[in-house]
């Protein structure tokens, strides 16, 4: 293995890979600051940029511009609570309220450090255990995946505080939401009012766009002006105390990504949400998360960074990709030549671990940008925000419809930005709402699979031996705390009369206690 | 319990009974689409159905814990406690206007793309609201106006080869 990661540096390091890695992640970044534009969006409309490179010289490139994406999106979703992609949202809970507090630079920095250690961990892994998790992932079936699923719905639970009742109800309607169009099982049009737009269902990057961008300036015109945030320079500068709060964040968080990244579908966003919500049960600050917790920033960016690596484990060698971007990445392996597969890591081991080596170069590049950056995009908080809220709607907009080039993604923005606004108004939490709209398509899905394989009986999930295991996670997931609590004699009733009630994470908080 | 307490309570029942009777709906709307197929396989308006009845139940359950003050009493956030003005002394009556007004805007923002095109209507967009809402310096809003215009078209149109639409002037 030695021999192959050496080939795999020496193929990085040269000077054209090197500086394609370079351009690849600058582009990368300014693509995800963009509203709307995520990394597979990035990637896929960069491609024929790629096309005059050597394979993997062109893959580092689009590599590049994933993790590029990824940051950039992190950096909008700290500064302006508009998250580029899904798995963005969980960074905005925590990442939005440190900026407010003053606390942006510290809230950036962690993301790139835990993004850095997610992808040291995950080459490593990537490395030592490609193989067997790849055959591991094929004893994933629907059974499973539908499993999985449960146990991302069960970290709902984590996002709705004291109002579990709203956070459920939340969850509830994005997987209505997410019923509409097309459905899975035989092709009925569902929900959508002979509206050929419609037919693809309800596109949810146009509706984060909606829900966080939209619905927050809405929600902060409502709020009134308030001072730009003026920070001193120490607190923009991450301390030695946040990187020591975050250092289990970042451990447990990579961990956890790069078992969800490994298996076909889960992809991102379960593993950040998934990470937080295992972060918050575990931390010792855990109330003090949703109100702007360095944790709650540390433990989701490593886990996305780290599913985003391991995601390339089924794409390489079972040529099924891991997620959305690596789905596009794998169209751009066709167009090259390339026939990913068990044997991919034999017959090209340059194009293969020089890829690898370019993930772990392209995060040191990113940290060598974006930490000493990442005061300066602070400073951005600095300008009146009468002047940037309808930069951030004009932006909002043009990216909700450059998505794909269609008008109606302009308008799912508007009204979910008006369902956003409504849904800061009266403190319902919108995470639960993302996570029931992503996770909600995948399930009925596997749900549908499921039902097939079982000839009708779904009954079947509870008879194999890992699907089982995952749904007593969950199980344990939801129940486990109050289990604990009863067994210590601790109770787990309701607060003590006059005791402060939880705040749902990410519900909007005082204006002045939020505002510096 | 002041107007405004009131006024949120009302709006808080009126939204969770929305989601009781979208919930309704989408049951029925599920029972139509079928809940299994010929061969008893979950069919395709299993997940609405079941999301519709959960959500129906769910709001009903808000609504009515809002009706009856059993939610905590909460008695609305701190922004409708009282008439606070912000920095450039706004009252909380003409900060809701201003929303309103931002939101029509933005609607007739997006329904000019169709005759002035994307970057003209949007710009203009950002022009009226810093000028006219936010009372910002003419000069300045316009400056701003049209550089936003010129690097979205910089990085959409030329970068990314996004074709935004142009409407009747081709702009």
């Amino acid at each position: 293995m030695v021999d192959n990661i050496l080939l795999g540096f020496q193929t990085a390091l040269s000077p054209e890979n090197l500086l394609l890695c370079f351009i690849g992640v600058f582009v990368g970044t300014v693509i995800g600051l963009l509203p709307g534009l995520g990394s597979s969006t990035g990637v896929a409309v960069l491609i024929p940029l790629t096309l005059a490179f050597e394979p993997v010289s062109a893959l580092i490139m689009l590599a590049g511009i994933y993790y590029g994406a990824q940051y950039g999106g992190t950096i909008t979703s700290v500064l302006i609570s508009t998250p580029g992609e899904a798995a963005s949202v969980v960074t905005t809970l925590d990442g939005y309220q440190m900026a407010r507090q003053g606390r942006a630079g510290p809230a950036l920095a962690i993301a790139a450090i835990g993004s850095f250690v997610a992808a040291i961990i995950s080459l490593v892994l990537l490395g030592l255990v490609a193989p067997p998790m790849a055959h591991f992932a094929l004893h994933f079936g629907p059974p499973e995946n539908m499993a999985v699923m449960v146990l991302g719905f069960a970290t709902i639970i984590s996002f709705s505080g004291e109002s579990k009742l709203k956070g459920l109800t939340m969850a509830v309607l994005g997987v209505l939401i997410a019923t509409v169009g097309v459905d899975p099982a035989g092709g009925t049009a569902r929900f959508t009012f002979d509206s050929v737009s419609m037919l693809s269902g309800i596109p949810y990057v146009q509706v984060m766009i909606g829900l966080f961008a939209v619905g927050e300036v809405m929600y902060q015109i409502r709020e009134g002006a308030a001072a730009p945030i003026h920070a001193r320079f120490k607190d923009m500068v991450i301390s030695r105390a946040d990187i020591s709060r975050s250092k289990g964040a970042i451990l447990r968080g990579s961990g956890l990504g790069f078992l969800l990244g490994c298996l076909p579908g889960a992809g991102s966003t379960l593993a950040s949400f998934l990470a937080y919500g295992v972060e918050k049960r575990v931390s010792k600050r855990g109330d003090e998360f949703g109100s702007g917790a360095i944790e709650g920033v540390a433990a989701p960016e490593s886990a996305n960074n780290a599913a985003a690596n391991a995601n390339f484990i089924p794409t390489l060698t079972l040529g099924i990709p891991g997620g959305a971007t690596t789905a596009v990445l794998l169209g751009a392996f066709t167009i090259y030549g390339i026939q990913p597969g068990p044997l991919l890591f034999n017959q090209q081991p340059a194009l293969v671990w020089g890829l690898l080596a370019s993930f772990f170069i392209g995060n040191v590049l990113l940290l060598i940008m974006n930490l000493p950056m990442a005061p300066v995009f602070a400073q951005m908080l600095r300008i009146p925000y009468g002047y940037m809220y309808p930069l951030i709607l004009f932006t909002s907009f043009v990216g909700a419809y450059a998505i794909d080039n269609n008008f109606f993604g302009v308008w799912i923005v508007f009204v979910f930005g008006l369902v956003g606004y409504v849904m800061k108004r009266f403190d319902l939490p919108m995470a639960p709402l993302v996570l029931g709209l992503v996770i909600g398509a995948l399930f009925e899905k596997a749900l549908v699979q499921t039902s097939a394989m079982g000839d009708g009986n779904v009954g079947i999930v509870f008879t194999r031996p890992i699907s089982l295991t995952v749904l007593l996670l969950a199980a344990l997931f939801v129940f486990g705390p109050t289990l604990v609590k009863r067994l210590r004699g601790g109770g787990g009733g309701p607060p003590a009369p006059g005791a402060p009630p939880e705040k749902p994470v990410g519900a909007p908080t005082d204006p002045e206690e939020s505002r510096v | 319990m002041t107007a405004a307490v009131r006024t949120a309570r009302a709006g808080e029942v009126a939204v969770f009974a929305g989601l009781t009777l979208l919930g309704a709906g989408a049951f029925l709307g599920g029972l139509r689409y079928g809940l299994f197929t010929d061969n008893d396989r979950i069919g395709p308006g299993m997940m609405p159905a079941v999301a519709g009845a959960l959500l129906c139940a769910l709001g009903a359950v808000l609504t009515f814990r809002c009706l009856t003050g059993s939610d905590g009493g909460n008695e609305g956030t701190s922004r409708d406690q009282g008439d606070g003005v912000d920095i450039l002394g706004r009252t909380q009556a003409e900060r809701i206007r201003h929303l309103w007004i931002v939101f029509c805007l933005l609607l007739l923002a997006i329904l000019a793309v169709a005759v002035l095109g994307f970057l003209v209507a949007f710009g203009a967009f950002v022009l009226v609201v810093s000028v006219y809402v936010e009372r910002r310096g003419a000069i300045t809003s316009l400056a701003i106006a049209v550089g936003a215009c010129v690097v979205i078209y910089l990085v959409f149109e030329l970068f990314l080869h996004v074709p935004l639409p142009t409407g009747l002037l081709g702009v």
